[in-house]
């Protein structure tokens, strides 16, 4: 009989050792249960990513040493840095894709031996994100305008030339409100 | 009509059941770790939505209403991971039909699991009902997609076609003959998954292994479900080779066969373990007509019913530990004597 309630059949034995001194009970399963002896369920925080992470170092440290001076770039839209992805193997968002596409490919072709997607396409989205890929495009286009008009500007303050100085970041502050 | 995990389907001998899986995730929200709970609702109920416009009877259950029994009951006849269930991390839901031959489980990892089942290998006409569904939901929410990347997941792992294909089979004469391990081997040469469903290795009881595809980007889908049909029919094969090896010294396998049928039939007591590989000596020797006083009906039903959850769902109570090795027995003896 259960040492504990003394009403039900024993199913859990518990030996305990402290100090030389050994004590034992027996239980039934819900005393067991109720004392907390008989969970012994303890998940450990163990992932794909636990595996991969020293991997996907190695990468980094050696194979692409390159990625070293970008690795605090965070996504806009969640967060997520390239180490976060590292520690836990998830992005955050779909956006992350599109910021470390360069980084995950070369990983892909690793993990899954290819890293391009053949499989049936999902014809309406994937236009419109062509088009805003586009997009994306055109605004890097008027980026680097904007990086060359500061080239300018500089070059036109070391030269003393004030009066063009004038106009390019007249022409500045136009590009920067649209 | 019964549900597919007591019927019986192409293969049978050795393939228990078939699943084809896709993952998607909902554009305009981030992946599930980064949700905060209103945003976890808020998938949920836009998903709650369109339920009623894909049809198959599918009904919105919400995780947290259902008791601890139902879902190791769910668990247990693999509609949904056993992570779903602990992982107490997200708010949750599946979208299940009566038949439970379609499973969708809400934010488990990503949005979206979509699952459907079937006893046998029946992957192609599994893989055709996936896409159904995957195109009904699709057209009304958008999903994350990229052209170079395809259908977008929190895990890298998962993305491309977001497609798993797998079968589960029973393969004890590859087991007592000693060719397990060879096998296991081959077919992960083959780029496929292949594990113990009841455990890893020496220790999986019931001789039962999930096959499946590791690849989800760079092929398609119609090359994954063919690939992992390939396989299947290559183990198929092996595991019908060992048995008909086993066959010729027949006192010895009838032998052995019977001595488990006669355990289970009669034991007073019987605990899931020892259920479990008694069930799979018995399954053999139904599947080779050495045991006649079982079909596969009762095979299947004594399968469902001796699993912990299912035998508190078929009894209608919660029974504890000790209480469920006497009437599993109990169990075990009404199914046999139908």
């Amino acid at each position: 009989m259960c040492q504990n309630c003394g009403k039900n059949e024993v199913t859990f034995k518990f030996t305990q050792v402290i100090n030389g001194v050994k004590k034992e009970m027996n239980l039934c399963d819900k005393c067991a249960r109720e004392l907390g002896l008989k969970d012994m369920n303890f998940s450990m925080p163990i992932s794909f990513s636990s595996f991969l992470g020293d991997f996907f170092n190695d990468y980094t440290d050696n194979l692409l040493p390159s990625f070293m001076g970008t690795q605090t770039v965070q996504c806009k839209n969640c967060g997520t840095t390239f180490d976060d992805f590292i520690n836990s193997g998830e992005f955050g968002c779909s956006d992350c894709y599109d910021l470390f596409e360069d980084r995950i490919s070369p990983i892909l072709k690793n993990l899954q031996g290819a890293n391009r997607h053949v499989g049936r396409g999902y014809k309406e989205l994937a236009d419109k994100a062509d088009k805003e890929k586009v997009n994306k495009k055109e605004v890097n286009k008027e980026e680097t305008k904007l990086e060359k008009l500061q080239k300018d500007l500089q070059k036109a303050i070391k030269d003393e030339r004030y009066e063009d100085a004038a106009k390019i970041r007249d022409e500045i502050k136009k590009l920067d409100k649209k | 009509m019964s549900n597919w995990y007591l019927q019986n389907g192409k293969d049978s001998d050795v393939v228990i059941s078939s699943r084809v899986r896709l993952v998607r995730n909902l554009n305009g929200f981030k992946f599930l770790s980064k949700c905060s709970k209103e945003e976890q609702e808020k998938i949920l109920e836009k998903i709650k939505e369109i339920v009623p416009s894909l049809g198959y009877g599918l009904k919105y259950l919400k995780l947290e209403d259902l008791d601890d029994i139902t879902k190791l009951s769910l668990v247990e006849k693999h509609l949904i991971s056993p992570e779903f269930v602990m992982n107490n991390n997200a708010k949750k839901a599946i979208i299940v039909n009566d038949e439970e031959n379609i499973c969708i489980m809400l934010n488990e990892d990503d949005h979206i699991k979509l699952q459907v089942f079937s006893s046998g290998q029946e992957l192609e006409n599994l893989m055709n009902l996936a896409i159904e569904l995957d195109e009904k939901i699709g057209e009304i929410l958008d999903y994350s997609y990229s052209k170079n990347f395809g259908y977008l997941a929190a895990s890298p792992i998962n993305i491309g076609t977001g497609m798993k294909a797998s079968v589960i089979v029973h393969l004890p004469a590859l087991t007592y003959t000693g060719n397990l391990s060879k096998v296991l081997r081959i077919v992960n040469n083959f780029g496929m998954s292949v594990k113990g469903l009841y455990g890893e290795g020496t220790q999986n009881q019931g001789d039962m292994y999930l096959i499946s595809n590791n690849q989800t980007i760079g092929v398609n889908e119609k090359e994954i479900i063919s690939n992992v049909k390939n396989i299947a029919e290559k183990v198929i094969e092996q595991e019908r080779t060992a048995r008909k090896f086993l066959g010729k010294n027949s006192l010895e396998l009838e032998d052995r066969v019977y001595r488990s049928y006669g355990i289970l039939k009669f034991a007073s007591r019987m605990s899931s373990d020892e259920c479990k590989k008694l069930l799979s000596d018995v399954k053999l020797g139904v599947d080779l007509g050495i045991i006649k006083e079982l079909d596969d009906s009762k095979m299947k039903k004594l399968e469902l019913y001796t699993k912990s959850g299912n035998l508190q769902k078929y009894f209608g109570k919660q029974l504890e530990g000790y209480e469920r090795e006497i009437k599993r027995a109990e169990v075990i003896k009404q199914i046999m004597n139908e």
